[in-house]
């Protein structure tokens, strides 16, 4: 973004930048955070038409201005691919104006802001608790609120369709109310883990639909602030269990940027290469759940051993299928072993087998194509409004991959296509998921070629774990390694946004530090927030079968939806 | 009488023939919440077949199933629909409780809104540790049931919470220290 | 790099719906000859056959001992503190100075080391934090048990005997 129209916003306001130089804009009171998002929005050199995380920190010790929290919007644009930061101070009692006229898709995040912090937002339709039950008292990522303090409630929450009326309330002009509230999970056997939507439906059709999210809600980013930044590798893991090593890496990449080291030639290739293996088992069992959800069962013993294969590998590199705790900051926490290359050359080359068969059982297929085509449609800008990304973005027709517009490590060498499609249907997401998963096949096979030899470790003291070979000789290696692992890593204060482009959208981080081992501000955008959000919205005039197939195309991983 | 003389009595009381049918023919309802889910999945597939053992039919549905696999991270919104799956599953049942987090609340995800253990709220009778515990070891611990039924063990009444003491761990307010 | 575009329309191919049903159930038929005719199999008979798991499988907790039979660990607390899941619990003492043959290599050890396998979440930190070589990981995954008193397990347990990884 150039600094000329950087200067034509940020008269008058505070313009910092963060650890990576990313530009952050402070504003000054409420109505001037509305206006500036508002002139963003509508700019037309800038065209900042998407919203990408609405959060908020702490702020009790006044190091960032003089209120209690701290907004933070984070907007960027798919056109010019220019990221911004707006932040604003806001203390408690005080009620920030809500974006929802601007983005639909604030409505949940903000939601969120409410019931983690107890920020209330002016003019949101529906300001309920997200992620809490609706009975808990007290915020708890603020920073009073104990972390071990649980509050257990006898029942589930009843049924609700957020700010809407309920069928009783529904006149119509008929005899008798066709209308009838059907409440589907949260243990469900369509429902990919503990999602909850309660609709309305007129006779058959859904005219009216609310998401109740939270069953799994463990209280990640509080612990973010509780354990050291190598403890919460941990956690990253399971927030999206099918692809733990995107999370890994995306996670170690974003505390690196922090501290400004950059990886070895050899890590970051091998980073790349278990980020695409990662998304090719996500979108095995994206498409073979989401067959199985409409009786292919075949789909769904096919794709399994693929993925067997590759949690072979996995595990001949860092010992475990699912929970990989892969990476280290700085490097990772294996050199992969010799049979490595071998087996993942053989599954580049028997791999596509398995695409070709899934293509002959299900894209011609008329039975598929009539239960996916035109259901669960999401147009281009009703894509943007809400804010989804990844596939599902994609399919809507937007060209927009994080990979190849804003490229991190070394995506802007590698040659692969990015897959988009037309109507944003359950059939077009599959469509770019079978292809994207060819792309990533070209990616890995880029990556075998052009892997480097050398060390898997940067050597920064800061952050190096020694060999253990050199542990039990040498002392003042044995020191080192107490002191990384007795006192943590110090990371130098500053915060840092970092996304990258998972197999479910942008995965990003957000982290705020103060200077020491814990960090202050542990966020994480999960794609799957925003997914669901929208299909409250994309549900809306099709009946529950078509809610089921378009739920299995969308891929909500409920550990990273609630985190 | 074999050949040589010997002879071989099959003691066929109807409780053990009994016994013989239930432990062959578990059929399990995935209560899959998180990570665990993802290894429930592979061991349903065909690498760790898990209808080798009688599991042939995954029922979703509480009222037709028998083993309640309760696999990942139970929340405190979570443990009344837990509560209330458990009570709609006929006898005779039995609860494998899958993966760290089931079992203890996973120390890991010691925060404000896992319960820590789900034998609060429903008696188990096989926990099984591991994050994710991975398909071979859900697979013994099914073997490990079947031996449990097959000697009928008598569930310890500590672990069996009634009714009453889940709506009580359920509704009063723990804090802390309390754990 | 370009973008491709996925977008198939619905034509006349696939309105006719049993090219497409033959294609399927060839595959089937494929699949169906393969494994009743040609027995291959994709199986693994857990428990009769068992894999072998690499070196680097993160299964349960074993605690190394010397040729001497006395556990390599010093209590030094490097897995107590980078424990995740705060499920190792040490109680350190010291050697008798007089009877100690290790003199200060081995000065500490534990009085007792309890670790809660239900809270463990098997990501290898102790491992890897431990200067001593002494707390590992083995391959064994059979780890069900009947009570949760029964999976705290103690110093005696975890210095068992395992051969190379288990």
């Amino acid at each position: 973004m150039g600094n000329a129209l950087l200067e034509k916003y940020s008269e008058g306001r505070l313009c910092l930048a963060d650890t990576t130089g990313e530009p952050v804009l402070w504003t000054n009171s409420i109505a001037d955070a509305f206006d500036l998002l508002k002139r963003l929005h509508a700019d037309d050199t800038l065209k900042f038409d998407f919203l990408s995380d609405l959060t908020a920190y702490d702020n009790g010790d006044r190091r960032d201005g003089a209120k209690r929290f701290v907004l933070v919007y984070q907007i960027l644009s798919t056109v010019t691919h220019a990221r911004l930061r707006i932040k604003l101070g806001v203390d408690e009692g005080e009620e920030p104006l809500s974006l929802v006229s601007l983005w639909p898709g604030a409505n949940w995040l903000e939601r969120e802001v409410f019931d983690m912090y107890g920020i209330k937002f002016n003019g949101h339709p529906n300001l309920r608790r997200i992620l809490m039950d609706e009975r808990f008292t007290g915020h708890p990522l603020r920073k009073e609120y104990p972390l071990r303090e649980r509050q257990p409630f006898p029942d589930n929450i009843p049924l609700h369709l957020g700010a809407h009326p309920l069928p009783h309330d529904v006149i119509h002009d008929d005899i008798y109310n066709p209308n009838i509230l059907i409440n589907i999970g949260p243990a469900h056997p369509a429902f990919h883990g503990t999602l909850r939507v309660m609709c309305r439906l007129n006779g058959e059709t859904i005219e009216d639909a609310a998401c109740e999210i939270g069953y799994l809600h463990r209280g990640m980013e509080k612990l973010g602030e509780y354990k050291t930044y190598h403890q919460w590798l941990v956690y990253t893991d399971r927030m999206n269990y099918c692809s733990a090593l995107n999370n890994n890496i995306a996670y170690s990449m974003t505390v690196e940027k922090l501290m400004g080291i950059t990886v070895t030639e050899r890590c970051m290739w091998l980073r790349m290469m278990l980020m695409e293996l990662a998304r090719i088992i996500d979108h095995i069992i994206c498409v073979a759940i989401n067959a199985l959800d409409m009786g292919a069962m075949t789909v769904f013993w096919l794709m399994y051993y693929w993925r067997e294969e590759a949690y072979t590998m996995i595990e001949s590199l860092c010992g475990m299928r699912l929970t990989t705790t892969a990476t280290r900051i700085g490097g990772m926490s294996y050199d992969i072993p010799d049979d490595f290359i071998p087996r993942m050359k053989k599954f580049v080359k028997d791999f596509p087998s398995c695409l070709v068969e899934i293509n002959r059982l299900l894209t011609g297929n008329r039975i598929w194509i009539d239960r996916t085509k035109n259901v669960g449609k999401i147009s281009k800008e009703d894509a943007l409004k809400l804010s989804i990304t990844g596939p599902c973005l994609r399919a809507s027709g937007i060209d927009f991959d994080l990979r190849r517009d804003r490229p991190y490590y070394a995506y802007n060498e590698v040659v692969f296509d990015v897959a988009i499609g037309t109507h944003g249907d359950v059939y077009d997401r599959y469509l770019v998921r079978m292809e994207e998963m060819r792309q990533s096949l070209r990616i890995i096979e880029q990556c075998i070629e052009r892997l480097p030899g050398g060390p898997i470790w940067v050597e920064d003291p800061r952050v190096r774990i020694p060999e253990k070979a050199d542990v039990y000789t040498k002392m003042e290696v044995m020191i080192h390694h107490f002191k990384i692992f007795m006192e943590g890593i110090n990371v130098p204060s500053g915060e840092v946004y970092n996304a990258v482009e998972g197999p479910n959208g942008e995965l990003g981080f957000y982290i705020v530090s103060r200077g020491g081992p814990k960090a202050w501000r542990m966020r994480v955008k999960a794609p799957s927030f925003m997914l669901f959000q929208s299909y409250e919205h994309s549900i809306i005039g099709y009946k529950i079968p078509d809610a089921i197939a378009n739920l299995g195309s969308l891929n909500i991983i409920a550990g990273e939806l609630d985190r | 009488m074999e050949k040589d003389g010997s002879t071989v009595i099959y003691p066929t009381l109807l409780e053990e023939a009994i016994k013989w049918a239930h432990k062959n023919s578990l059929w399990p309802m995935p209560f899959a919440t998180s990570c665990c889910g993802i290894e429930v999945m592979s061991t349903l597939s065909s690498t760790y077949d898990l209808s080798r053992f009688g599991a042939e039919v995954v029922r979703f549905s509480p009222r037709q199933a028998d083993l309640l696999i309760v696999a990942g991270t139970i929340t405190t919104k979570m443990a009344p629909v837990l509560r209330s799956i458990y009570e709609q599953i006929l006898e005779p049942k039995w609860v494998i409780s899958m993966g760290a987090c089931a079992c203890s609340g996973g120390g890991i995800f010691d925060t404000y809104s896992v319960l820590m253990g789900i034998d609060q709220v429903i008696p188990v009778d096989v926990y099984v540790p591991g994050c994710p515990p991975i398909p071979e070891g859900l697979i013994h611990s099914i073997l490990h049931l079947q031996q449990v039924i097959e000697k009928s063990a008598e569930r310890r009444p500590a672990m069996r919470p009634n009714h009453e003491d889940a709506m009580n761990a359920m509704s009063y307010r723990k804090s802390a220290q309390e754990t | 790099m370009g973008t491709i575009n996925v977008s198939k329309e619905y034509t006349l191919k696939e309105r006719t719906y049993l090219p497409a049903l033959f294609q399927g159930m060839f595959i089937t038929m494929k699949r169906f000859i393969q494994g009743f005719i040609l027995h291959k199999k994709y199986t693994i008979m857990y428990p009769e056959e068992k894999r072998i798991y690499s070196q680097r499988f993160r299964g349960m907790h074993f605690i190394s001992v010397d040729e001497n039979k006395v556990e390599n660990c010093t209590a030094c607390f490097l897995c107590e503190t980078v424990c995740p899941a705060e499920c190792i619990h040490i109680v350190a003492m010291e050697r008798d100075p007089a009877t100690n043959p290790y003199g200060v290599r081995k000065e500490k050890k534990p009085l007792s080391f309890d670790l809660d396998v239900m809270r463990c979440c098997f990501c290898g930190f102790c491992e890897e934090a431990c200067p001593m070589d002494a707390i590992k990981l083995s391959r064994n995954y059979e780890l069900s048990v009947l009570s949760r008193q029964e999976a705290i397990y103690d110093l005696k347990y975890l210095t068992r005997e395992v051969i190379g990884r288990g």
